[in-house]
């Protein structure tokens, strides 16, 4: 029932001798503000193909989290069978899901883009449900883990102590924004996307192949998505539904941010990290979720196109 | 009159003294928790098995009316079904907490007794149902458990008089953790600890950083924590990872149990007590009749199953179904509703397989259900306390 893939003992990167109550609040907050932003980068990692999906296919996809689920499976699956790090297993997770998206998106996507949009609702929720579902079948309930020797490893810089694996994700992340940034901005593929998400009839007057940028678009997403999984691999156990836990807060950073924007859901994903941090240490963690789900309500109501949005982007065309 | 009566009534019982007694069973045989429903189950009916061989109620042998509760709807609609087409009068149940709670607002409004073996939220019997009765212990039960176990013998571990302990309580939000730090606050009071933090969480949390770094703030020298596997183990690795130092973490069931704890945490899971029912107690520690008959149990359900442990869920299961077959249903009678329900409220019986005792209060709760307290050493969950059942003394206190 256990399933646990192991590569030998596990040295720490420091010895982490626990001080008991030595916490000031200068020390206390400065720390809570660096682990507030390492996990807000994991939720940056999460949202921005989540962005991009909506952004150019005006689609929400409601089983990103599972394609995250999926991802991590495969970078579990890769350890424990061939005892591949999880880091280098990326450099096989990441095409595998990109061709996944591919899949997905010409089987089930695209048949339905012209459709009214409870139908496209219906659609990823439906995929999510299925693969939860076949995970579970094939996988069962119990929770996997992949114990890399560095994933209890701590870094101490100053007083403030951060978990290393939590850094290479957010490294990870904001590498990642970088360069989907850049893409976007500078490549002709990219320069499409951005077209197709302004106005994909006018897109496609301009002789833009629309239905080949929903699928790359899409497959990105996917690709993303994935690289996420395999960075969060060594921090959490892997199970059939652990994508709603970071899909729920994914939605929130993407709205905050900006649907569509890259640099929106990386703000957004860091403001949220933030947010529950603060809520948590000052408040207490009951408050955690509700704080971030406030400041959605709040978003929702003042600016719903959230930070850098498109005015009327959150709008149906 | 009565003479006649009870003439009448006596005919009537000696007619009927081969018939068998029905009685229904309501577990999950299909869908998610199939294969723990099944187990809780094969003990229910190894129970039956042992009770007919030995004559069964009153010469009357024992039949199961058995239904499947994939989930709570169907525990509602099944148990309406046991009753109205099959016309059982007592049903066993439940495994899950909601398939008990469905379960008993139609065995209630019917005036049919659920015997409830296995569900363990505290909703259960605090709806004033008159036809219910649990023989397990509760969620809050567990965190009084806790608190007893930290004023009893950690603090004698730690060489620090109890009330001068600093204890914090961590839970996940559901009424799961919420029942258990109830029960320990309650307790704590009784106890005179000091209780300095309580802290809810989501169990759906990604991180609990700050929680950590909150508690480090308050310096607690015990940790009381209630949590799932996912979170129990998030929370353990930040606690190392942002230094928060504890004397001792007395875990609340379900994830510090678990299998995967000791495997995640590898060391540091070495000296984490954690609270859950007892389970396989050494049965040279029971009396001499428990002993024999925990030991049949056992070799029946390995020899007709399989394995080389009984699981929990076919122990606890068989403990409650047991007493109502052996011990309650003898004494009323018949399968009246109401004899057994005045049966049951009479019962005092100083001790089961699992070392409970079983004597109800008046909203029908065991109170001799008590959970027990283990602890992780070297990968393996020993039972520790109470002295009474325990295989090994607390040791590896403080924690380093």
């Amino acid at each position: 029932m256990a399933v646990v893939a192991t590569m030998g003992p596990e040295p720490a990167l420091l010895s982490a001798r626990p001080i008991a109550g030595d916490v000031k609040p200068v020390t206390g907050f400065l720390q809570v503000l660096v682990s507030g932003l390492l996990s807000g980068g994991i939720y940056a990692v999460v949202s921005v193909g989540l962005t991009l999906i909506f952004g150019v296919l005006k689609l929400v996809n409601f089983a990103h989290g599972d394609f995250l689920m999926v991802s991590m499976y495969m970078s579990f699956w890769l350890y424990s069978a061939l005892s591949v790090n999880p880091y280098v297993g990326a450099l096989f997770v990441v095409p595998l899901m990109f061709a996944f998206g591919v899949l997905i998106q010409r089987i089930l996507m695209k048949p339905i883009l012209e459709a009214p949009h409870v139908v496209q609702i219906f659609a990823t929720m439906g995929l999510s449900m299925i693969l939860q579902n076949a995970a579970l079948l094939l996988f069962k309930a119990d929770f996997r883990n992949v114990r890399v020797p560095f994933a209890a490893s701590v870094l101490q810089i100053g007083g403030i102590r951060l978990s290393l694996v939590h850094v290479v994700a957010f490294l990870v992340a904001m590498t990642a924004a970088v360069v989907l940034y850049a893409f976007l901005q500078s490549t002709d593929m990219g320069k499409a996307m951005r077209a197709v998400s302004m106005n994909a009839r006018a897109a496609k007057l301009m002789g833009i192949n629309v239905d080949r940028v929903y699928l790359v678009a899409y497959s990105l997403g996917i690709a993303l998505v994935g690289l996420a999984g395999v960075f969060l691999t060594p921090i959490y156990p892997i199970y059939p539904t652990i994508g709603l836990n970071f899909a729920n807060p994914a939605f929130v950073c993407v709205v905050l941010g900006g649907l569509g924007s890259v640099p929106g859901a990386v703000l957004g994903g860091l403001t949220i990290g933030l947010v529950e941090a603060m809520t948590a240490y000052y408040a207490g963690s009951q408050f955690q979720q509700a704080a971030y789900f406030l400041i959605f309500l709040v978003v929702l109501v003042i600016r719903p196109y959230g930070f850098f949005g498109r005015k009327g982007a959150e709008v149906a065309q | 009159m009565l003479l006649v009566g009870s003439i009448l009534s006596g005919c009537a019982k000696n007619q009927a003294s081969s018939e068998p007694i029905k009685v229904g069973t309501l577990f999950p045989r299909s869908g998610n928790i199939a294969m723990l429903g099944e187990q809780a189950w094969r003990g229910a009916d190894i129970a039956r098995q042992i009770v007919n061989e030995a004559g069964g109620v009153n010469g009357r042998p024992i039949e199961f009316v058995d239904a499947d509760a994939p989930t709570s709807q169907a525990a509602a609609t099944e148990a309406e079904r046991l009753i109205s087409q099959q016309g059982v009068k007592v049903i066993i149940g439940s495994l899950t907490s909601g398939n008990a709670l469905a379960a008993s607002a139609v065995t209630e409004r019917n005036g049919v007794v659920l015997w409830e073996t296995s569900g363990i939220s505290d909703e259960i019997t605090k709806k004033g149902y008159q036809y219910l009765f649990r023989t397990c212990d509760r969620g809050s039960d567990r965190g009084r458990a806790g608190m007893r176990v930290i004023a009893d013998a950690v603090a004698a571990q730690l060489n620090i008089p109890a009330s001068q302990l600093k204890i914090a309580l961590v839970n996940e939000d559901s009424s799961y953790g919420e029942a258990q730090v109830a029960g320990a606050k309650e307790e704590a009071a009784k106890l005179g600890l000091n209780i300095v933090a309580q802290e809810a969480y989501s169990s759906s949390a990604t991180d609990l950083s700050a929680l950590v770094l909150r508690l480090k703030n308050v310096a607690p020298d015990v940790i009381f924590a209630v949590g799932y596997i996912n979170d129990a183990t998030l929370f353990w690795n930040q606690a190392h990872q942002y230094g928060l130092s504890v004397k001792a973490l007395v875990g609340g069931g379900a994830g510090y149990t678990d299998p995967q704890f000791a495997v995640v945490e590898g060391k540091n899971a070495d000296g984490v007590l954690a609270i859950d029912m007892p389970t396989g107690i050494d049965s040279s520690k029971l009396s001499p009749e428990n002993k024999e008959l925990a030991d049949k149990f056992r070799s029946m359900y390995l020899e007709q199953y399989g394995g080389d442990k009984v699981p929990l869920s076919a122990e606890v299961v068989f403990t409650g179904t047991y007493t109502l077959l052996h011990d309650v249903l003898p004494a009323a009678g018949s399968d009246d509703p109401d004899k057994i329900v005045a049966a049951a409220k009479a019962i005092d019986v100083p001790e089961t397989i699992m070392g409970w005792s079983v004597k109800f209060d008046e909203t029908g709760q065991n109170t001799g259900a008590q959970p027990v307290v283990y602890q992780w050493m070297n990968g393996t969950l020993s039972l520790v306390w109470p002295e009474k059942w325990a295989t090994k003394a607390i040791e590896g206190l403080p924690l380093q």
